[in-house]
């Protein structure tokens, strides 16, 4: 028996010789690439000529290389573990091969222990041999100290066990497979099941969440902190993502470049062995050791006549439809959330319910599709459906926990003494000062925060509000919070908002706040100068409409505006062609808004946006997109300035090439300057400009037949026209028809858009605006009613308004023309409407 | 001694054999036989130990094969499907099983050679079919296992070859006091080489007996007549097979005919010979249940 045990013990020795052997060429590659990386850079710095140059007061702690590659070594390390165990275990997807093997004097035990020694100790000399030489030249070059051995110990901890865990999990498979390609199937979709399940994490995060969040789902829904668990990334920081490998390099990893340390950067020792870097370490460790036991016992129960097949092993089919279940949901959650975070229609419409059928039915449909394409057969498929009960069930646990949020993690509101500062975007009906601080993720567009005590209970206070709000299908807005906390972490959300009330109330207490008086600053008195920016800037400022993330800071102050007379007030827009006069440009914007800052803070609320008094003056920069090539059109009084930008537009109208020459003006903002607004008017005054002194006689007064606006009209109109170009279909998506309380006085810029696009389009319009006015109303069916009694038009025209809700409104739109060819829209409420069945005038 | 007691091995719900059972001295050569897909291959992959079987157990030695690395290295399995890694050679493949098999021996492993004339250094993956097989021999034998399980392993070999592969065996059988289990689905080939047989018939060992016992389980007859005789004649006699050409009838009893040599002699026969039957005909005898009518199959 002892001669046996002996021979036995032989038999043992030459398989573990011959596993040496077979993953000699990888751990030399591995050796070769870290010692590349490593140690020829460290002997490359601490050579003299490179030692002269150091300034003795910035003693070099470490150097370690490494950054060639660093990303890259991980997940090298890892594959490196995967090919090793590839061709070790390798014999176990023929049946030939596995013939021989099982029958050899040697049991299935140490066929495993013996791979996995001669892995794991050719991976660990692969490692530790070039990081060990280059701990000697550290320790050589710059001293000893306890950071150098930390770092060691941290390279090679961490590069082994990327390689272990690569070679752990491979082995688990190949022992579970039947087949090389069912392999490698397997462990691709086996290692980034915890990449998906952080990902379908955070999708079902953002789709459950009442509001939404903006910027980088995973980041934003503290989802990536679970990215320890994504075995590509265990030598990276969990809480940064790949992206920020240069931050990690140079602030908080230990493996400091020498440039770093050079600059004057010392390293902060007590964050070397931290566990945000020791976690995913710690945690591959044990999974490791985990898939090492499973794999041992695994080969043991293995069924040698599975071998060359696909499917036949019960573990690796389900690892392979869960995988696909989780790919599947996650998909399509990640679609679904990303409906909910854009703030499209849909995300009004879809409700948990639907949530919760999706994640029972799509994840069902693809695993049990999977499973019967794996098997090819019934009987198998419906063995698996076990799996596949118990993974529902962990979805439904998933939803509940963060439907009810009973972690308190993403709808949690923090307390007052949690948070540092705050961020809203201000809702003000002319869109002044609602400048995306929220949404704007850039340090650049969001420099305005508040640490004001009043203001952080405000901003909590709307913050619960809204996340209380019932959807409903009256979407009146958003309303979106940014709360930064002492710890530094951010809490975004972004909340649809359906009771009106709300957002008046919340408008009208924001008004009064320490923080609307701090942004108003910020825009109007301390932002960039336009004429200093750059045409980076410049571009995005002309584009602030249309895209709202992009608003430089300082956009009121940085534009260029011009004076005009208020009677160019057109059903709540300027009729910017004929409006703008550039004898109007006013040259000073800092006096500018000097003035208008302080008559604007000696406002109420109401006054400033609800005032029933027209203004006598309209500071605005203009706002349109005019097609110009029609020279009736262009005979109008508009003419460009420096604002525009001209465009050339080619396509294909009727089978034919159409070339179109236009003008591209901005949209920036427009101030109403009321008879009360004494410093600006002073300033106006001051500097010549003549601002609601022009006497005009009325020539006659259109009323509207019932409560459509002319911008309603045109939308009517314009849907009937052919041949709608792109942009004016956006235009129709951009102002929902129900838009209501948020645009009470805004500036309704599509109206005019829609009616130079009407007048652009059908042949034969007329040069005067009342005319093309009077042709759309007729168009439509409802032409204008003309009040010829010279006393019953006056009468109208004092009971009209200048400004009007048009939300659920049953008064009539009014047009006064005067004698000089202008057209003033007022509007005349439901309440005044008996002037116009007065019988007597 | 190789045991197989009571195995039964099942491929999910298929049962490839049932309840099989037989032994193998030492210093003897079973040949197990059986038609395609009998589980032949099956039970001797669970002999070596490859696959585990659902019922029973195998002892080489009275121990387990299963996962035994003591019993094992004294056991050299050849199989049907051959085993050559890509590149390898026979002095590779020699210096491979040299890790697994502690008394490989280096000059068995050249003489050998020699025998069989193959190269050294060659290619295995290049080599016939034939060729491949004579290579796995040399290794086995040079392995100088105690158990050998060869699985068709004659197939491809040329007449001349697998009479010398016959006397090796033999030779090294007796001279190791090994046991060997060999499988074929060709009687010729074992007909002088093995001590006992076995027949896989429909999962189970139909039959398990020394081939002198296969002979005297059949005996063989013909009757010669002066006149005409057909099978009704036959009535009272219990035979096994029965065939006529007109006056002369050939019949195939199970055991001994002579038992019955009163009643056919009443029949009045002019001669009656005596036959030995070979092992293929006891084979088909023993298969018959399973033989088709082929004439109907094209009708």
């Amino acid at each position: 028996m002892t001669s046996q045990r002996f021979s036995a013990d032989k038999v043992d020795n030459k398989d573990l010789k011959r596993c040496f052997k077979s993953v000699i060429l990888f751990a030399a590659i591995a050796f070769a690439v870290i010692f590349v990386s490593s140690v020829v850079p460290v002997i490359m710095q601490i050579t003299p000529a490179h030692m002269m140059l150091v300034d003795p007061k910035e003693p070099i702690i470490s150097y370690f290389g490494i950054e060639f590659l660093g990303l890259a070594m991980s997940p090298g390390m890892f594959i490196c573990g995967v090919l090793m165990a590839q061709v070790l275990f390798g014999f176990l997807f023929k049946k030939n091969s596995v013939n021989v093997y099982l029958s050899f004097g040697i049991t299935r035990s140490k066929l495993f222990l013996n791979r996995m020694l001669a892995a794991l100790c050719s991976m660990l000399l692969a490692v530790a041999v070039p990081l060990t030489i280059t701990l000697l030249l550290n320790i050589y070059a710059f001293g000893a100290s306890a950071h150098v051995f930390q770092v060691f110990f941290y390279l090679v901890t961490g590069f082994f066990v990327s390689g272990a865990a690569g070679f752990a999990m491979m082995s688990f498979i190949c022992a579970n497979t039947g087949s090389r390609i069912e392999s490698v199937i397997t462990i691709v979709l086996l290692s980034s099941i915890p990449s998906r399940a952080i990902s379908l994490a955070a999708s079902l995060k953002g789709a459950l969440l009442t509001g939404y969040y903006v910027g980088d789902m995973e980041t934003m829904l503290g989802t990536s902190k679970l990215s320890f668990l994504n075995p590509m990334t265990i030598l990276i920081d969990t809480d940064q993502t790949v992206h920020t490998l240069d931050m990690i390099f140079e602030e908080i990893s230990p493996v400091i470049s020498l440039s770093t340390v050079l600059c004057g950067n010392k390293v902060p020792e007590d964050l070397m062995l931290d566990m945000g870097l020791m976690l995913p370490i710690i945690v591959w460790s044990v999974l490791t050791v985990g898939m090492l036991v499973l794999g041992y016992f695994l080969l043991n129960k293995r069924k040698a006549e599975n071998s060359n097949s696909f499917g036949k092993f019960y573990l690796s089919s389900v690892i392979n439809g869960v995988a696909v279940a989780v790919y599947s949901i996650s998909s399509v959650l990640g679609i679904v959330a990303m409906v909910f975070l854009t703030e499209s229609e849909l995300s009004r419409n879809v409700s948990p319910l639907f949530i919760i059928l999706l994640l029972l039915i799509i994840p069902s449909a693809a695993y049990f599709l999977a499973e019967l394409l794996i098997h090819r057969k019934m009987r198998p498929t419906l063995r698996s459906l076990p799996v596949l009960a118990g993974l529902l069930a962990v979805f439904i646990c998933a939803f509940i926990t963060l439907s009810t949020d009973c972690f308190g993690t993403f709808n949690k509101l923090p307390e007052l003494s949690e948070i540092k500062s705050i961020q809203m975007d201000v809702v003000d009906p002319q869109n002044l000062f609602d400048f995306n601080a929220v949404d704007n993720m850039e340090d650049t567009y969001s420099n305005y925060k508040s640490t004001d005590e009043d203001d952080i209970k405000l901003c909590t206070k709307y913050f619960e509000k809204a996340s209380k709000e019932a959807r409903d299908d009256s979407f009146e807005g958003t309303l979106s919070f940014r709360l930064i906390l002492k710890n530094g972490k951010q809490i975004v959300r972004r909340f649809n908002i359906y009771d009106d009330k709300l957002i008046y109330d919340y408008a009208k207490e924001v008004y009064g706040s320490h923080y609307f008086d701090g942004l108003m600053k910020y825009l109007m008195l301390n932002g960039i100068d336009v004429s200093q920016s750059t045409e980076y800037d410049e571009n995005h400022m002309y584009n602030f409409y249309e895209n709202p993330n992009s608003n430089p800071q300082g956009l009121l102050k940085g534009s260029t505006y011009y004076v005009s007379d208020s009677s160019l007030l057109f059903d709540k827009g300027i009729v910017s062609y004929i409006a703008i006069d550039t004898e109007g440009m006013i040259e000073d914007n800092d006096a500018l808004m000097e003035a208008l800052y302080k008559d604007m803070r000696a406002m109420s609320f109401e006054q400033m946006y609800f005032s029933n008094v027209r203004p006598v003056a309209i500071i605005s920069s203009g706002a349109m997109l005019v097609p110009y090539e029609n020279e009736k059109y262009k005979a109008g009084d508009f003419s460009w300035d420096g604002l525009e930008r001209e465009y050339t537009d080619e396509f294909v109208e009727d089978g034919k090439p159409v070339k179109e020459n236009g003008a591209y003006a901005p949209q920036t903002p427009m101030f109403f300057v009321y008879p009360g607004m004494t410093n600006t008017l002073n300033y106006l005054k001051q500097n010549g400009y003549t601002v609601g002194e022009t006497e005009r006689k009325i020539k006659c007064v259109y009323v509207t037949r019932d409560s459509k606006s002319a911008s309603d009209r045109f939308t009517e109109l314009s849907k009937q026209l052919d041949n709608i170009d792109g942009w004016f279909g956006f235009l129709e998506d951009d102002v929902p028809k129900n838009f209501g309380w948020a645009n009470v006085i805004g500036v309704d810029a599509s109206c005019i858009e829609r009616y130079n696009y009407y007048a652009y389009k059908n042949e034969g319009f007329s040069d005067t605006a009342i005319n093309i006015l009077n042709r759309v109303f007729s168009d439509s069916g409802a032409p204008l009613v003309l009040i010829e009694n010279p006393e019953k038009a006056k009468a109208v025209v004092e009971k009209s308004v200048p400004f009007y809700d048009s939300y659920n409104a049953e008064g009539r739109h009014v047009y006064i023309v005067y004698d000089d060819g202008a057209i003033v829209s007022e509007y005349l409420p439901e309440a005044n409407l008996d002037v116009l069945s007065n019988k007597t005038m | 001694m190789i045991e197989i007691k009571n195995v039964t091995k099942k491929f999910d719900d298929f049962v490839a054999v049932e309840n099989l059972s037989f032994n193998v001295e030492p210093s003897s050569i079973y040949g197990l036989i059986g038609y395609n897909g009998a589980g032949k291959t099956t039970l001797i992959k669970t002999a070596a130990g490859i696959y585990r079987p659902d019922g029973g157990e195998v002892l080489m030695g009275s121990q387990n094969t299963y996962d035994n690395d003591d019993v094992r290295k004294e056991m050299f399995y050849i199989p049907d499907d051959l085993y050559f890694p890509m590149g390898s050679s026979i002095a590779s493949m020699a210096r491979f099983y040299k890790n697994y098999y502690p008394n490989f021996n280096d000059t068995t492993f050249r003489n050998l050679l020699e025998v069989f004339g193959l190269p050294l250094g060659g290619k295995l993956r290049g080599f016939s079919k034939g060729m491949q097989r004579q290579a796995e021999i040399i290794l086995a034998l040079s392995s100088r296992p105690k158990y050998l399980l060869l699985d068709e392993t004659f197939d491809g070999l040329d007449p001349q070859k697998k009479e010398l592969t016959k006397k090796l065996f033999i030779e090294y059988i007796a001279e190791n006091e090994a046991s060997l289990i060999i499988s074929s689905h060709n009687l010729f080939e074992l007909s002088n080489l093995c001590d006992r047989v076995g027949l896989i018939n429909g999962k189970h060992l139909t039959m398990d007996c020394s081939v002198d016992e296969v002979s005297r389980n059949y005996s063989k007859i013909r009757l010669i007549f002066d006149h005409e005789v057909s099978e009704a004649d036959f009535k009272n006699i219990k035979y096994k097979t029965f065939s006529t050409d007109g006056k002369i009838c050939m019949l195939v009893f199970e055991g001994n005919y002579k038992e019955q040599i009163e009643k056919l002699n009443s029949l009045r026969p002019v001669a009656i010979d005596e036959y030995r039957l070979t092992m293929e005909e006891v084979f088909l005898n023993e298969m018959e249940d399973k033989s088709y009518d082929i004439t109907k199959i094209f009708r």
